[in-house]
């Protein structure tokens, strides 16, 4: 009884604990993530064990795998407006995705297949620009200053999606797959905020107003409700078999919509994004 | 030509990407898939050529032989530009000559001969040709501000990019021109003031901070209420807006502390004795402090005088608003003090004597500058005083000797 009890307190401890720190919050997310590939990979491997022979649309020509990646890039125009004239830094961050994929291969060869899964990612980037006559609003409780600045412009994006991606896999050789195709996802997570300071904004046109800020005073902009929930674009990449289980890989990821909502004007240029993704697998 | 040099920056990145992607084939290493990142974002950050100038300010202004003619140099905001004369020449024909936004031009050009006995227009536009203002040029016979302050006339500045309607005070020298001594941070509250306008309300002058009454003590009279900056004030760092009134001029700066200019010429061959006026002051209900620490309880006025000594250019004429009383160039103070600072539904003089400071004298050979302040809220430089305190000044006189 008395053993019995502390353990209780314990647990009930360390449930109080996760409950308020965000760190072991996090821990738990990714531990949960983490339990999840494991059951995946045990049912595929209870589907690939010999006493589970049957041929059937999922255990022949078909490779289960799970692969981790970083990711770096942005959130960018497509070539940068004029407005910009200097990227002072940028910090891609710390982006990690999670997938879970299955590839059916098309033929007796494996020479085409079809992939299909589904990934659980950060987006982000931190960035400190010059800016000339750069459109910019700031909003609060539905009052707004709108006007041209011209100055530094901090931007900090973070975005957690949870994408599905459908690919076509062509195998090169032994040891390289080669893939693309399509990928589309679901905003669970959003931030896009950052300030402008060291510079001065023209109130509505270039020639309103001028409000000047200097000595770091700065203005804040939040425009993380304004993210489209829903984003879709390809993604190319190529990935190399180390043995038989497992592999590296790196592709790119090209959103095709603007990841701000379509009538967002607080910005006068679409942003996409574009990220490079490195990463390794494991192949059942 | 720049659609060109762009197309040439994305293919040289392309093909750089393309040739490392070979050799990595080769490689079978993973550093360079770092490298072909790099490249990567070399596409997206290729720097277009820098786009025409938008703007279309006029940056500086002069006459010929300036040194003789000019008390001091013009005064520009964003839609004037004012010529202090020393003294009537005989005529008002002059050719101003004006420092543009680069690339920007001018209409009248400058340095066209024009008759300024009315104010002149001139249209500047910007070097892109998108963009256009109209400037009002004057110049005006600067006889030093009158020592004695009525507050009898007020002009309303309609603006609309965005939409406001505030009063600025002026004064009309002998020969009839308009001088503007006092200045206001009602220009600083337009920013946001069409934002801020509540049901019932309406954005009318006397929705502003610092407005003109009716019924002043004699005539009319200035009122300087503390009002709400709403939540985006908040994101300025500017969570409510004392109403001023000070001798200077008014440039909306961040931090706002910036914005005030104090200080006009001192022109008497004598130090300034006291300021003497009336006021009424009735603090608001809740008393907020913004910016620890505060040495108020509850919300009060300010008012003071400052003589200081002109320095060298930049910023030669003004002291701004964080001379927190203790600059090298301030020669000597007058402000309120506890006997003052009282709440009063009658109109209720005040005298407050100079005193010097930094171990300072008046020199009739030196150059000063002075300024008067009134502030609605006793901490407003720190955002911290009561919503709706309300300070109302009339008849305010620099008391100088007059023994010449």
């Amino acid at each position: 009884m008395l053993v019995g009890r502390r353990i209780d307190r314990r647990q009930v401890n360390s449930y109080l604990q996760d409950k308020h720190t965000s760190k072991e919050y996090l821990m738990n997310r990714i531990l949960y993530i983490i339990a999840i590939f494991m059951i995946a990979t045990g049912y595929v491997q209870a589907q690939n064990s010999p006493s589970n022979r049957n041929p059937n649309f999922f255990n022949t020509d078909i490779d289960y795998s799970v692969q981790a990646q970083f990711s770096i890039g942005g959130s960018s125009p497509l070539g940068l407006p004029k407005t910009i004239r200097k990227i002072e830094s940028y910090n891609p961050g710390l982006q990690v995705g999670l997938e879970a994929n299955a590839t059916k291969w098309l033929q007796e060869n494996k020479k085409w297949g079809i992939r299909t899964g589904i990934r659980f990612e950060t987006k982000g980037m931190k960035t400190e620009a010059r800016v000339k006559n750069y459109l910019t609003e700031i909003v609060k409780d539905n009052s707004k200053v709108k006007g041209y600045y011209t100055g530094k412009v901090e931007t900090n994006v973070q975005n957690t999606y949870l994408t599905l991606p459908v690919l076509a896999v062509y195998r090169l050789s032994d040891h390289w797959n080669l893939y693309g195709g399509l990928y589309f996802s679901a905003l669970l997570d959003n931030t896009f905020d950052g300030n402008v300071s060291d510079g001065y904004l023209r109130q509505n046109t270039p020639v309103g107003t001028k409000i000047t800020f200097e000595e770091g005073s700065q203005a804040s902009y939040d425009f993380s409700d304004n993210i489209r929930k829903f984003q879709w674009g390809t993604q190319l990449g190529a990935e190399w078999k180390m043995n038989r289980h497992f592999k590296l890989l790196s592709d790119l990821t090209y959103g095709f919509n603007n990841i701000l909502e379509k009538d967002f004007t607080s910005i006068d240029f679409g942003m996409h994004n574009i990220y490079l993704n490195v990463g390794f697998g494991y192949n059942f | 030509m720049v659609a060109l040099r762009s197309f040439q920056c994305v293919i040289s990145s392309i093909g750089n990407k393309f040739t490392l992607i070979l050799f990595f084939m080769k490689q079978r290493r993973i550093y360079p898939w770092v490298i072909c990142f790099m490249l990567l974002f070399s596409l997206g950050s290729c720097i277009k050529e820098e786009a025409l100038n938008a703007e279309a300010d006029i940056e500086g202004a002069t006459i010929a032989q300036s040194e003789q003619f000019l008390k001091r140099k013009p005064s520009i905001d964003n839609n004037t530009v004012v010529f202090p004369l020393k003294r009537f020449t005989g005529s008002y024909v002059q050719s101003p000559e004006f420092v543009l936004t680069p690339g920007a031009t001018i209409e009248p050009k400058s340095g066209t001969q024009l008759d300024f006995t009315e104010p002149q227009k001139y249209t500047v536009t910007s070097e892109d040709g998108a963009w256009s203002k109209t400037y009002t040029v004057s110049f005006v016979i600067d006889e030093g501000a009158d020592l004695y302050s009525a507050f009898e006339y007020a002009e309303v500045v309609d603006t609309d990019n965005p939409e406001g309607h505030y009063h600025k005070f002026y004064e009309l020298t002998k020969l009839g021109q308009k001088t503007y001594s006092w200045a206001t941070a009602n220009d600083g509250y337009n920013i946001l003031a069409a934002t801020l306008v509540g049901e019932g309300e309406k954005l009318v002058p006397s929705f502003y901070p610092t407005s003109q009454i009716n019924d002043g003590y004699i005539g009319k009279g200035a009122r300087l209420v503390t009002k709400s900056t709403g939540s985006l004030g908040g994101i300025f760092g500017t969570p409510l807006a004392a109403g001023n009134l000070f001798l200077g001029a008014f440039q909306t700066t961040f931090p706002t502390i910036k914005s005030p200019h104090f200080g006009i010429l001192y022109e008497e061959k004598t130090a300034p004795l006291a300021i003497k006026g009336f006021f009424k002051y009735k603090a608001g209900e809740k008393f907020v402090v913004n910016n620890k620490p505060s040495s108020l309880t509850k919300d009060t006025w300010d008012g003071y005088a400052l003589l200081f000594e002109r320095a060298s250019p930049p910023n030669d004429d003004f002291l701004s608003g964080d001379h927190g009383f203790v600059d090298k160039r301030i020669v000597a103070i007058a402000r309120v003090g506890a006997k003052e600072q009282i709440e009063t539904n009658e109109w209720t003089a005040f005298s407050l004597p100079f005193s010097f400071v930094n171990g300072k004298s008046f020199d009739p050979n030196k150059e000063y500058m002075y300024t008067i302040v009134f502030s609605s809220s006793k901490e407003g430089d720190k955002f911290n005083g009561a919503v709706g305190s309300t300070l109302l000044i009339d008849e305010v006189e620099l008391v100088v000797d007059d023994v010449k």
